[in-house]
C-alpha cells in the first residue's frame, strides 16, 4: 500500500464574501513514505492550517489531500476510516488532554479508536490497561503514569504522553504541529529525541512544523519553506539550510540567533 | 484539592452552612407546608378582616380575614416548585439547543446559534408574557413560558462555554482519532461545562421564582383560588394602606427564596472554581513581620556599617541586594519566587537574564520596576536606581520618585499587542511620558512622538502616529513600545521578554534596534528571556537563574566560549540546539527529577532513550513501503 | 523524489481574488451592514412571531375572546373582524402590509386604532424606561470602577464581603417588589412622593427607582468585576510603568476599555428593563403600555396585545443597535473583532 501523503493543489479560506481571507493558497506538496519532512514559515504563513487540512480540522477550499491514492480531505465514510491513519500532535501541553480525565483513559480512547478502524476485536480492560503501560513505556514514563490526572505532569510529560497517544493510533504520518514551542528548551531534546527514535523505530512518516530552524535542521530530512500561505522553496536540509534560494528563506536562516 | 473536597469546605463555611439551612427551610415549607397549615390558611373568617399584627395572627390578616403569615407559608410550595420546574425544562432545553449546532455543525449549526443569538435579544419577561398569550393563564403555563423564555440565554451559555471547550487540543485530537461528534461532546465538552452550567442554573433558579411571581403578580400566572407568593402580591398591593402586611410579607418571601438560590450559586460557584491567589490573612501577614524586619534591620546596618551595600559606585545604573518575591499559599504560608537575589548593572551594560518558566527571572524585572502587586510580598536589602535609594516593595515606588524613573527608567514588555492599549491611539501612548514628566506641552510632546516613532524606524509616523494598536504589526507594535520609552533619556531600558511573541526576522530587527540605542545612547539593558540564543547574541553579561536563585553571572563571552563554572548553566547551554549541533545524534535534556539546587549540584545531562523492547510489544504493524 | 521537490522553485499560483467592494476595504461600512442585517431579521423574527402568536392559541381566537356564551354568528363575525376566515398566508402578508401603512388593526374593546393606544401611551413608558436605563448605567459605571479599584488584587476584604453582600441582595429585588417597599416607605409610610400616576417631577421618582435599582446592582457587579480584569491586562501594566496619577490611570486607560466589556453585557440587562416597565407601570398605575398589555392579554383583545408586543421588541432591538454602534465607535477593535 502506498502511504505518500499528498498536497495538491490546496488552497484554504476562511469566511465569505467581503471579509474572506485565504490562510494557504495553492500548496502542493508531497510526503514520501517514511521520511521527516520540515515545515517552517512564520507565525500566520499557512503552515498549520495546511497540516490540519490533513485531519480534517480545517477544510480545503480548493485542491485535495491524498494519502496514497485514497483522497482524505472532503473524505465520508470508508475514506474517512483511511484518513485516521494521520494523527496529529498539537502544540499546547495545556490543553492537549481533557483535565478530567486519566492520562490512562486518554491513551484507551486512542487505541479503542485504532482498534476499531482497524476492525480488530476491542481487548479486555485489562489487555489494554497493559496496552497502555507499553505506550508509556515507550515514550519513557513509569506505568503508574496511567492514574495521574494532566494537571499532576509537567509540559515536557504531557507532549511525551501527546507523542504516545499519536502512536497508540498506529499512523502511517504524523503531523507534529510545534510539539515543543511552549516547552522549556531544557525538555525539549527529551520530546524530540523520543519522537525521532519512535519514527525510525516504527516507519511513520512526519510532517515536522516548526518557526525554530536550528530545530528542523537536527530533525528533519527535507524541510518546505512557507510565507503568506504559499509554498515558496522545498528541499533537502542541508541544501536549503546551506544554499537557500529564495530571498526570503535567506532572511529566515540568517535571523537566527547564535550562540 | 478535588473537588469533592472543596465542595465540603464550601459548604463548612459560614456562607455554605447559610445556603444549606435555607435550602432546607425552603424544601421544608414546600414539602410539609401545605399539609400542616393548608386549612387554616384557606379559611376566611369575615369577623376578622384586615386585622393589624396580634398573638394569634403574627402579621394579621388580608382582606378575606386569612392569616397572611400561614398563606406565605402555604404559597411556598406552588412559587418554589413552579420556579423549579421552569428552571430544570429550561436549564435541560438550553443544554440540548446549545450543545446541538456541535454535534450537527456546518450550516444547520449555524442557523441554531443564529436563532439562539436571535432570541437572547428579547428579553425574558417579554417573551414570557408573549408565550402566556398562547398557552392561556395559569401556574403551568406560566411556568412552561418561563421556561421557554429561558431557553435562548441558557442555549447561549451552553454553546459559548461548549465552543471554547471545542477549540481545545484535546477535543481537536479525539476529534483526529475518530471519535463520533456526539460522544466527543459528552466524554470531553460536558464535563468541562459542567461546573459553571450548574452554578448558573442555581442562580437561575432565583431569578426564575422572582419571574413567575412577577407573571402572577399581573395576574397572568397562578388564578384564584390557587395562590403563590405573587398572587397574594397581586391582592395585597391594592390594599397596601390598610395591611401593608398582605403585600410586604409574600414580598419578603420572594426576596428570601430569591436569595436562597443566589446564596446555593454563590457557594457552589466557589467550591467549583479552583482558587485563585488570595490575599495573605491578618495572621499570615504577622507571621511574616519578622521577616521583613529582619531585612529592614539589615539594610540599616549595611547604611550605618559603610560596607559595600552602601551606595553603588557611580558607574552602576542599577544595584539590588537581596531581592525576595513570594507568594501566599493555602494555610497562611509564603512559597519563595525569587530568593535573595543581588546583582548590579553598570552603565551602558546589557545584561541578559536566563532561565526556565518560573525560575523568578521576569519577577525580579518586574520588582525593580515596582510593578509587583499584592497578594505577591516583594522586599530587598538595598536597592538602587540611577542615584536614588528604591524601597522594593508590593506597593510600588513612591509618587516622590514618578518624575525621576518616568524619564530615566524604560520598560519593554513581552507581548506587544496586550502591552498597549487598544483603545488608546499609538502615538498618545508615546507622546504621555512627554506630558506627564517632561512638562511638554500637547503639541510639543506629539512632535516628540513623531520624533522618536522616526527614531525606531516606524515608516510614515505622522499617520502611525493616529492609528490604534490592532493596526500595527507585532513588530510595529514592539518599536512604538520602545519608542515611548525612549521619551524621557532613559539610563536603564527594562526588557522583559520582548522578542518571545515575534517571528525570527521580525526578533532580529528589535535586537538589532536595542543594540544601536545602548551603542549610540549608552543605555543600559535589562534583557529578560527564556531563549539563551537570543541573549547570548545581544548581551555582554548573562545573569542565570534557577528556582528563583541566582545561580550565576557570567559575560557572555565567556558564557560563549563554554566556561560556564554552575552545572545548572552548562546543563542548560546543553540543550539549546543551534545551526551548528549534530544531526542525526540524540539531543540533550535535562531530565525532569534533575536537582541542580544544592550546593554540591546532583542533575546531569541525560540523553532520553526509550527501551527497543517497550516500541516493540506495541505490537505495531507499521506502513507497508 | 516527489514532484514538487523536484522543482524547488514553487510559483505562486494566481488566486481568485474577491472582488474588493467598498464593503471589504472599509470594515466599519462593513460591520455597520451586517448589524444592520441582522436588526432586520431579527424585526422579521419578532413581527413572524406576534403574528402566529394568535395562529398558535390552541382553540378558536375568535370563541376565546367572546367567551363560552357568545352565538356562533358573533363568533363568526369576530372570525371576520380579526381576519381568522381568510388564508394563512393572506392574513400574514396583509399583517405586515399592515405594518407599513401604521394600520396595527383596532383593539375589540376600545375600538381604537392599535396604532393610535401605542402612540398615546408609548411616551410614558419610554421616558421611565430610559431615565433608569440611563441612571442605572450611570450609577453602575461610578460605583463599579469605585469598587473595583478599591478590592483589587484582594484589598479590603471587608469592603469586598460588604461590597459583595449588599449588591447581591439588591440584585435579587426585582422591579416590582422594589416597587411595592418603595410605595410602603416613601409614600405610604413617610408621605414623600405620590403613590401612583404620572404628574410632577416627584411622581417619577419612586417607578424610575423602582426600575433602576436592581439592574444597577447587577450592572455594578458586572462593572467591578471588568474593572478587575482590566486591571489584570498588561497595558495597566504598561500605563504603571509610566507612573501616572491614578485618577490618569482609571480615566483614561481603565475607563474605555471598561465601557466597551461592561456596554456589551448590559444590552441583555436594558433589555429587560424595558420589560420591567410592564411590573412598574402595574405598581404605580402609569399611563403607559404596561397597564394596557396586561388587560388585553386578560381580555383577548389580540389585535392589541401583537402590537405592544411588536412595539416593546422593536425598542429593544434598537436598544441593542445602538450600543452596538456605541460599541464600535468607542472602541474600533470590536468591528474588527466580529468581521
Amino acid at each position: 500500500m502506498n502511504t505518500t501523503l499528498s498536497f495538491e493543489g490546496v488552497s484554504i479560506t476562511y469566511g465569505h464574501g467581503s471579509t474572506a481571507f485565504t490562510a494557504v493558497n495553492g500548496v502542493d506538496l508531497t510526503l514520501q513514505p517514511g521520511e521527516v519532512l520540515g515545515l517552517v514559515g512564520e507565525s500566520g504563513s499557512g503552515k498549520s492550517t495546511l497540516a490540519r487540512a490533513a485531519v480534517g480540522l480545517s477544510e480545503p477550499s480548493s485542491g485535495r489531500v491524498l494519502l496514497g491514492d485514497a483522497e482524505i480531505s472532503h473524505a465520508r465514510g470508508e475514506r474517512l476510516r483511511e484518513r485516521r491513519r494521520v494523527q496529529m500532535i498539537f502544540q499546547d501541553p495545556q490543553s492537549c488532554f481533557n483535565p478530567r480525565r486519566t492520562i490512562g483513559q486518554s491513551l484507551e480512547e486512542a487505541l479503542v479508536a485504532a482498534h476499531k478502524r482497524e476492525g480488530t476485536p476491542i481487548p479486555a480492560p485489562r489487555a489494554r490497561r497493559d496496552e497502555v503501560g507499553h505506550l508509556l513505556q515507550a515514550v519513557a514514563l513509569p506505568a503508574d503514569t496511567a492514574a495521574r490526572m494532566p494537571a499532576q505532569l509537567s509540559g515536557g510529560q504531557r507532549q511525551r504522553i501527546a507523542v504516545a497517544r499519536a502512536i497508540a493510533a498506529k499512523p502511517t504520518v504524523i503531523l507534529a504541529d510545534e510539539i515543543t514551542s511552549a516547552l522549556d528548551v531544557s525538555v525539549q531534546g527529551a520530546v524530540l529525541n523520543l519522537l525521532q527514535k519512535l519514527q525510525r523505530e516504527l516507519g511513520f512518516s512526519m510532517l515536522f512544523i516548526s518557526h525554530n530552524l536550528a530545530v528542523v535542521r537536527i530533525v528533519c530530512d527535507r524541510v518546505a519553506v512557507m510565507r503568506k500561505g504559499e509554498l515558496i522553496e522545498v528541499g533537502d536540509t542541508l541544501d536549503v539550510m546551506h544554499s537557500p534560494r529564495h530571498d526570503y528563506t535567506r532572511e529566515l536562516i540568517a535571523a537566527v540567533p547564535t550562540l | 484539592m478535588t473537588t469533592n473536597r472543596r465542595l465540603l469546605a464550601a459548604l463548612r463555611s459560614p456562607l455554605g452552612v447559610l445556603a444549606v439551612l435555607a435550602c432546607a427551610a425552603l424544601a421544608f415549607l414546600a414539602i410539609f407546608g401545605p399539609v400542616l397549615w393548608g386549612e387554616q390558611a384557606a379559611a376566611t373568617n369575615t369577623a376578622l378582616i384586615s386585622q393589624p399584627p396580634s398573638p394569634e395572627h403574627v402579621f394579621g390578616t388580608d382582606g378575606s380575614g386569612r392569616d397572611i403569615l400561614l398563606r406565605t407559608l402555604v404559597a411556598a410550595r406552588l412559587s418554589v416548585t413552579m420556579a423549579l420546574a421552569a428552571t430544570a425544562v429550561g436549564v435541560v432545553s438550553g443544554v440540548l439547543v446549545g450543545l446541538l449546532p456541535l454535534v450537527l455543525g456546518g450550516r444547520v449549526g449555524r442557523w441554531i446559534v443564529a436563532g439562539i443569538n436571535i432570541g437572547v435579544a428579547f428579553p425574558g419577561l417579554l417573551l414570557a408574557i408573549a408565550f402566556s398569550v398562547i398557552l392561556g393563564q395559569s401556574g403551568v403555563a406560566a411556568s412552561l413560558a418561563i421556561a421557554i423564555a429561558m431557553m435562548p440565554n441558557y442555549g447561549r451559555l451552553t454553546h459559548n462555554l461548549a465552543a471554547s471547550v471545542w477549540g481545545r487540543d484535546y477535543v481537536s485530537a479525539a476529534l483526529v482519532l475518530g471519535i463520533p461528534k456526539r460522544v466527543i461532546v459528552f466524554r470531553h465538552v460536558l464535563p468541562n461545562v459542567r461546573d459553571p452550567l450548574i452554578v448558573n442554573a442555581a442562580i437561575t433558579a432565583g431569578g426564575t421564582l422572582v419571574s413567575f411571581a412577577g407573571l402572577s403578580f399581573l395576574g397572568l400566572g397562578v388564578q384564584v383560588p390557587q395562590y403563590d407568593w405573587g398572587r397574594m402580591l397581586n391582592e395585597g398591593v391594592a390594599r397596601i394602606f390598610v395591611t401593608p402586611a398582605a403585600a410586604l410579607v409574600p414580598g419578603i418571601a420572594i426576596i428570601l427564596a430569591g436569595l436562597t438560590f443566589v446564596l446555593l450559586g454563590e457557594v457552589l460557584g466557589k467550591a467549583l472554581t479552583p482558587e485563585g491567589t488570595r490575599s495573605l490573612s491578618a495572621r499570615a501577614l504577622r507571621s511574616l513581620m519578622p521577616t521583613r524586619r529582619g531585612a529592614e534591620a539589615q539594610r540599616h546596618a549595611g547604611a550605618a556599617g559603610a560596607v559595600g551595600a552602601a551606595q553603588p559606585a557611580v558607574d552602576t545604573v542599577l544595584s539590588v541586594r537581596d531581592l525576595r518575591v513570594s507568594a501566599p499559599q493555602a494555610g497562611g504560608t509564603l512559597k519563595p519566587l525569587v530568593e535573595g537575589v543581588s546583582f548590579d548593572i553598570a552603565r551602558g551594560e546589557i545584561v541578559g537574564v536566563v532561565g526556565e518558566s518560573g525560575s523568578g527571572k521576569s519577577l525580579t524585572l518586574m520588582s525593580v520596576a515596582g510593578l509587583v502587586e499584592a497578594p505577591l510580598h516583594v522586599s530587598a536589602a538595598a536597592a538602587h536606581f540611577d542615584g536614588e535609594s528604591l524601597t522594593l516593595s508590593e506597593h510600588g515606588h513612591p509618587a516622590s520618585l514618578n518624575h525621576h524613573l518616568g524619564q530615566r527608567l524604560a520598560m519593554v514588555f513581552q507581548d506587544p499587542m496586550s502591552s498597549l492599549n487598544p483603545a488608546i491611539h499609538v502615538g498618545d501612548q508615546v507622546a504621555e511620558t512627554g506630558l506627564l514628566h517632561l512638562d511638554m506641552s500637547r503639541a510639543g510632546a506629539k512632535a516628540a512622538a513623531i520624533e522618536r516613532l522616526t527614531d525606531v524606524r516606524i515608516p510614515d509616523p505622522e499617520r502611525r502616529y493616529g492609528q490604534y494598536p490592532h493596526e500595527y504589526s507585532g513588530g510595529m507594535r514592539q518599536r512604538a513600545m520602545i519608542a515611548a520609552g525612549l521619551m524621557g533619556t532613559p539610563s536603564l531600558i527594562l526588557a522583559d521578554e520582548p522578542t518571545t511573541a515575534l517571528d525570527v526576522t521580525v526578533q532580529a530587527g528589535i535586537l538589532e534596534l536595542l543594540k544601536r540605542i545602548n551603542e549610540a545612547e549608552g543605555t543600559a539593558i535589562m534583557f529578560v528571556s527564556h531563549d539563551i540564543a537570543v541573549v547570548t547574541s545581544l548581551c555582554t553579561r548573562v545573569i542565570v537563574m534557577y528556582r528563583g536563585k541566582l545561580v550565576e553571572d557570567i559575560t557572555a563571552d565567556d558564557l560563549r566560549a563554554g566556561n560556564a563554572a554552575h552545572p545548572y548553566t552548562r546543563a542548560l547551554m546543553a540543550t539549546v540546539p543551534t545551526m551548528d549541533s549534530p544531526r542525526g545524534e540524540p539531543m540533550a535534556s535535562i531530565p525532569d527529577d534533575a536537582d541542580f539546587s544544592g550546593t554540591s549540584p546532583i542533575g546531569v545531562i541525560e540523553e532520553l532513550v526509550p527501551t527497543t523492547e517497550a516500541i516493540r510489544q506495541l505490537d505495531f504493524e507499521g506502513p507497508t513501503r | 523524489m516527489s514532484a514538487t521537490s523536484a522543482d524547488p522553485e514553487v510559483t505562486a499560483r494566481p488566486v481568485a481574488r474577491q472582488q474588493e467592494s467598498v464593503w471589504a476595504r472599509n470594515p466599519w461600512a462593513g460591520y455597520l451592514l451586517r448589524r444592520s442585517g441582522y436588526f432586520v431579521v431579527s424585526l422579521f423574527v419578532l413581527v413572524t412571531i406576534s403574528f402566529l402568536l394568535v395562529q398558535l392559541i390552541p382553540g378558536d381566537p375568535a370563541r376565546l375572546s367572546l367567551g363560552e356564551a357568545a352565538t356562533p354568528e358573533a363568533v363568526e363575525a369576530r372570525r371576520v373582524e380579526l381576519g381568522l376566515d381568510r388564508p394563512l398566508i393572506v392574513q400574514y402578508l396583509s399583517f405586515w402590509a399592515g405594518l407599513f401603512t401604521g394600520n396595527l388593526g383596532e383593539s375589540i374593546s376600545s375600538r381604537m386604532p392599535v396604532i393610535d393606544v401605542i402612540v398615546q401611551r408609548a411616551p410614558a413608558t419610554l421616558e421611565i424606561a430610559f431615565a433608569a436605563v440611563a441612571i442605572a448605567l450611570i450609577v453602575a459605571v461610578c460605583l463599579g470602577l469605585a469598587f473595583g479599584a478599591l478590592t483589587r488584587g484582594g484589598r479590603r476584604r471587608g469592603t469586598e464581603v460588604g461590597f459583595t453582600s449588599v449588591s447581591a441582595v439588591l440584585a435579587v429585588i426585582p422591579e416590582f417588589l422594589a416597587g411595592i417597599l418603595l410605595v410602603y416607605l416613601f409614600a405610604v409610610t413617610l408621605q414623600l412622593f405620590p403613590v401612583a400616576g404620572r404628574s410632577d417631577f416627584l411622581s417619577y421618582v419612586l417607578p424610575v427607582t423602582a426600575l433602576a435599582l436592581g439592574p444597577a446592582a447587577s450592572l455594578t457587579r458586572i462593572v467591578r468585576a471588568e474593572t478587575l480584569t482590566v486591571l489584570q491586562q498588561d497595558y495597566v501594566r504598561t500605563a504603571r510603568s509610566r507612573r501616572m496619577p491614578a485618577i490618569r490611570l482609571y480615566g483614561k486607560h481603565v475607563l474605555p476599555n471598561l465601557l466597551t466589556s461592561t456596554l456589551t453585557i448590559s444590552g441583555l440587562l436594558l433589555g429587560s428593563m424595558i420589560a420591567g416597565t410592564v411590573l412598574v407601570e402595574n405598581i404605580f398605575a402609569w399611563p403607559g403600555l404596561g397597564g394596557v398589555i396586561v388587560q388585553s392579554i386578560q381580555g383577548k383583545d389580540y389585535p392589541l396585545v401583537q402590537g405592544i408586543i411588536i412595539f416593546y421588541g422593536a425598542v429593544v432591538l434598537l436598544i441593542n443597535l445602538v450600543i452596538d454602534i456605541a460599541l464600535i465607535l468607542l472602541d474600533p477593535r470590536t468591528a474588527l473583532d466580529k468581521s
